[in-house]
Parts: C-alpha cells; structure tokens; sequence
C-alpha cells in the first residue's frame, strides 16, 4: 500500500472517530432528553477522552482540521432552503437585519467591554507568567 | 436514492470549485458559504427541483455538522493553556453576552411585530449553527430561518467586530475572543484564529459556552414571554 493511500485511510479513519463521538453524544443527549444537544455532548466527550489520554491528538487532528476546513460545505443545504422564503423575506427582511445589526452590537459592547476590564486588571494584580 | 446521490455529489463538486475560487481570491463575497449557496439555489431555480427534493441528498451534508461541532474538541484540548487564566472572565462574558443576545432578539422581536415562529427562529442566532438548530426546533421555529439568521449573524459580526472593538479600544485579547464569539459563534471564533492564535482560543471556549448556556437559557426566555 502506497503512502498516499495509508494517509488517505487514516484520514478517513480520523473522521470516523470524531463521527462516533458526536454519535454518542447524540444518543446520550436523545436518551436522557438533555437541554444539550448531542453534538456538544459529543464535543466534551472528546475532550475528556483527549485529556485522559485515551484518545491522542495524533488520531484525531487530521481528521477533525478537515471537518472543520470543509465545514461550509454542511451548511449549504440547510441553507439554500432560503429560496422558499423569498415571499417572508419581502415582508420582514428589513425588520431582521435591523434586529440582527441592533442585537449583535448591543451583545459585543456590553460582553467584550466587561471582560476587558476585568482582564486588564487581571494582568495588572498578577502579572502574566 | 441515485437522485438523492446525485445531488450530494453535486453539491461537493460546486463546493470544490467554490473552495479553490475562494482560496485564488479571498474576499468576503467570494466565501464558499455564499457562492456555493447561491449557486445550489439558482440550479435548483433553473431545473424546478423543490428544496425538498434536494434535501434528500442534502440532508446527509447536514448531519455532519454535528461531528465538525464535536471536532472543536480537539483545537479546545491543544489550546488549553492559553485560556485557563481566564476561565471566570470568559465565562462571565458568555453569561453576560448571551443574556444580552437572547432578551435583546425577543424584545426587537416583538417591538417590531415579528410573527411568534420567525421570533422563536431569530432567538438563537448568536449560536453556532447545528445548535441553534436544535434550540429553534425544539422551541417550534423554522430551521431554515434559523439557518439564514445564524449565517447573517455570523457574517455581520466578523465584519464589523474587529474593527468595532478596536475602535472601542478593546485591546485584550481575552475580551476581544469573548466578543466576536458571542455574536458571531464559529465564525466569530474562526475569524479570531485568523488574527491571534490566543484570541482564537478564547474564542472557541466562548462559542461552546454560549451553545451550552444558550441551550439552557432560552426555553427559560420562551416561557417567560410566550
């Protein structure tokens, strides 16, 4: 087996792992009907699994950088089903922007201009290591 | 089940193209997300194919999203470091950004006489795609409104948010990761990486909070309104 082709497998393998811990996320998630839904119980799954060294990062990075380098593509659909909306759009369009614009800026000063206080003087009291 | 494959295919094919396009000329109208997007949309226009019937295919794109969410494991784990310092600035950002993001959504909403299912579908857009998803299905909105708004969020928010925060003299890059990330989720995150690897990393912590608290959250804010 040529070298390009091994590589290619355990690309493949990679993503296979980090698929059956988000499909164990999901089934705990669905099992004990949790407020979390399966892909972040996924999530820290993996991370536990990474930290407790059953999973090494060298079996998981390849994969999970192309998960995460395509991950536009598994937008699109969901996407795309904008076109049956175009009548909505008309309607409330403008109302959404406005409300996404008004939101998102009221949401960044009001999180970010707090944390940098308080991050500032963090690095004041105890200066970083 | 061949249409189906045909057009999974299909859109992995455009997507390709799309990719190597936006590597060739990267500017914001040229993301992927747009251009594949867009071109799906006009294909399906021309042919007379319903979304529906897209989706046949498409639906399998969808579902792994939930394993690229899971993914974040791994950057979270080799990053770790660089944001154990700040664990209770960042998470009192999260609480605080969310918060904000949830009533703020559902006030305008309802000031500017949304319907009850578009409000419900906008709550939350500040959250990173397949969660949000989840969030608005289980409250009763449409998934694909959600889709859209999380997008425009996202897109909105690593425009404007670095520049904005730099004006405000937000300089940290503790405040300026939580910022971008509690508007424009994995986006936001993703668009940090890009500029500071520390900021990326406070990011990404932000992004998984705020699907947690937001998922905690939000059915509190829906009951106590409708």
């Amino acid at each position: 087996m040529s070298t390009k082709m091994r590589a290619l497998l355990s690309l493949i393998g990679q993503v296979i792992l980090i698929t059956c811990f988000a499909t164990i996320g999901e089934l705990i998630s669905k099992s004990f009907d949790l407020a979390l839904p399966g892909n972040i119980v996924g999530l820290l799954l993996l991370y536990l699994a990474l930290k407790a060294k059953i999973v090494q990062v060298k079996h998981v990075e390849r994969g999970g950088r192309l998960l995460l380098l395509i991950m536009p593509l598994f937008f699109v659909p969901a996407l795309s089903g904008i076109m049956d909306y175009t009548a909505f759009l008309r309607q409330y369009g403008l109302q959404v922007v406005l409300i996404v614009i008004m939101s998102s800026l009221l949401t960044l000063v009001g999180s970010a201009y707090i944390v940098d206080r308080l991050a500032h003087r963090k690095d004041e009291v105890t200066p970083r290591d | 089940m061949i249409k189906a494959l045909f057009w999974l295919i299909l859109t992995i094919v455009i997507f390709l193209i799309g990719f190597a396009g936006y590597r060739r000329y990267p500017r914001v109208w040229t993301l992927p997300i747009l251009t594949v997007t867009a071109a799906m949309i006009l294909i399906l226009s021309l042919t007379g194919v319903s979304h529906a019937t897209y989706m046949t295919g498409g639906q399998y794109l969808t579902k792994m999203l939930g394993p690229a969410i899971t993914a974040f494991a791994i950057p979270l784990y080799t990053v770790r470091h660089h944001v154990r310092r700040f664990l209770p600035e960042i998470g009192l950002g999260v609480v605080i950004g969310t918060s904000i993001a949830l009533t703020s959504d559902i006030l305008f909403g309802l000031l500017l006489h949304l319907g009850r299912t578009t409000n419900l579908a906008l709550l939350p857009k500040s959250v990173t795609l397949p969660v949000a998803l989840s969030i608005s299905e289980r409250s009763g909105g449409t998934a694909t409104l959600t889709a859209t708004f999380v997008l425009m969020t996202g897109l909105v928010g690593s425009l404007v948010g670095p520049r904005l925060m730099t004006g405000l003299k937000i300089r940290h890059f503790v405040s300026r990761g939580v910022g971008l990330a509690s508007i424009a989720h994995v986006m936001g995150a993703t668009k940090s990486m890009t500029l500071d690897q520390r900021e990326g990393a406070v990011g990404l912590l932000t992004m998984v909070l705020t699907a947690i608290f937001a998922s905690i959250l939000a059915p509190f804010i829906i009951r106590f309104i409708y």
